[in-house]
């Protein structure tokens, strides 16, 4: 396959991958606006249930909304068993469990055609709303950063009915073994921040150790640790204080093995430069 | 905020064309419009630093491609479903297979070289390397392409 050869069949492929909407610039500018400000404020549901953790003890955090149902909790399934055929979504295990790197989907897509595959995200964890993988029968896929509780699900021909928000079916994840450690934040106001880093950059191997060098402010009863679940692909850090969350730490991968930070959350004023 | 002109023409006029590079990569709409946004919005947090510079929409599309990468690796592996969806769609799903399976590196010389249309010298200046560098990447991507087109043919 010679340049121009190549040229031509990418451009072809851009062709016929499918026109984005028209250009939005309000949403760019209201980012952009975040990103100066570096300040969000933690909204609806998430706010909530931040609120609740005040008086919740943070051990049972783990479990929230997925309290282990007693005599049920070793039968739970390891994953969410979906179904997609003509006539919509299907679950068949209402209630699952996840695994230690996160929770596990298999999607049996029954129609003839391809179909994207959506979790609407219901309980503020760190992964947005409106997920997207291909509904495919043959992945269980690794495991979803989601916190267990309620998850809504569909699939969805967007061929036929992008934009639609209509079809969710919900399943009910419980966490018996206790493997979710909470990263929602315990405060209202949060200021984040991410990190760019020149292509080559190499991280460092104890994400722990990174968080709490970046982290200024830190008290002494402070504690730094693992968040998430225990062997997620990309880790988490969180920094606990007076049994609530105030900070947390997202992690990737440099490609050889080391952990580069990527993106922070903290609580107004609970560390230096938040 | 106030938006400076020169960026929003930006935006409308390359806007489409890094929504497309990238949904090659991702192939997920929802992925490469959030990456798309947050690009843009990076760029324009960052415009009196970036706003003269010849190669801004290399500047974006590049970071959008981290971007979408990223949430890729953050929601797991990423497979393409079987289909049949007819041979020009096929052409184009094995070859977005081909560029997904490159190395970082080459994957992203490909997709700033043929896809934003870029020279070799930003390429090379996004990829903050040598242009021999961005060649080498980008001979060794030609001939891992050519043999994944080649061997799925072989194999289909």
């Amino acid at each position: 396959m010679d340049d121009d050869d190549l040229r031509l069949r990418v451009k072809a492929a851009l062709q016929r991958a499918p026109a984005p909407g028209a250009p939005d610039m309000a949403p760019v500018v209201d980012r952009a606006r975040r990103l100066r400000g570096r300040r969000v404020v933690v909204a609806g549901v998430a706010a909530a249930v931040a609120a609740a953790a005040v008086v919740v003890p943070l051990a049972l955090l783990a479990g929230l909304g997925g309290g282990p149902s007693a005599g049920s909790a070793a039968a739970l399934p390891d994953a969410v068993r979906v179904v997609c055929d003509a006539t919509g979504t299907r679950i068949l295990t209402p209630e699952a469990r996840p695994q230690p790197d996160g929770i596990h989907f298999r999607v049996d897509n029954r129609t003839a055609g391809d179909l994207s595959f959506q979790v609407a995200d219901a309980g503020g964890s760190t992964a947005p709303a409106g997920l997207h993988e291909p509904a495919d029968p043959r992945s269980g896929g690794s495991g979803w950063t989601l916190a267990p509780g309620r998850i809504d699900l569909r699939c969805q021909d967007e061929s036929k009915d992008a934009g639609s928000k209509a079809g969710y079916v919900s399943v009910r994840i419980l966490d018996p073994r206790g493997l979710w450690v909470s990263t929602r934040l315990g405060c209202q106001e949060v200021a984040g921040g991410s990190i760019d880093y020149k292509p080559d950059a190499r991280g460092g191997s104890d994400p722990v150790a990174m968080a709490r060098q970046h982290f200024e402010g830190l008290h002494s009863d402070d504690v730094v640790e693992r968040a998430g679940f225990p062997e997620q692909a990309y880790p988490t850090v969180r920094v606990v204080r007076g049994g609530q969350v105030i900070a947390t730490a997202d992690f990737h991968s440099d490609g050889h093995g080391g952990w580069l930070l990527d993106q922070t959350m903290a609580c107004v004023g609970a560390l230096q430069g938040y | 905020m106030r938006v400076d002109p020169r960026f929003e023409r930006l935006f409308l006029e390359e806007y489409e064309r890094v929504y497309r590079t990238v949904f090659v990569l991702c192939r997920d709409r929802a992925i490469a419009e959030d990456a798309v946004q947050e690009a843009f919005a990076r760029c324009l947090e960052r415009w009196n630093r970036l706003g003269d510079r010849p190669w801004i929409g290399g500047w974006v599309t590049s970071t959008a491609l981290n971007l979408a990468r990223r949430s890729l690796r953050r929601r797991g592996r990423f497979e393409a479903a079987p289909s049949s969806p007819g041979k020009d769609v096929e052409a184009s799903i094995d070859l977005w297979a081909g560029i997904g399976s490159l190395p970082r590196r080459q994957q992203e010389a490909v997709l700033l070289h043929y896809a934003a249309d870029l020279p070799i010298a930003e390429v090379a200046a996004l990829m903050n390397c040598q242009e021999g560098t961005v060649k080498a990447h980008l001979a060794r991507a030609r001939e891992s392409l050519r043999q994944h087109m080649e061997g799925d043919r072989v194999d289909g």
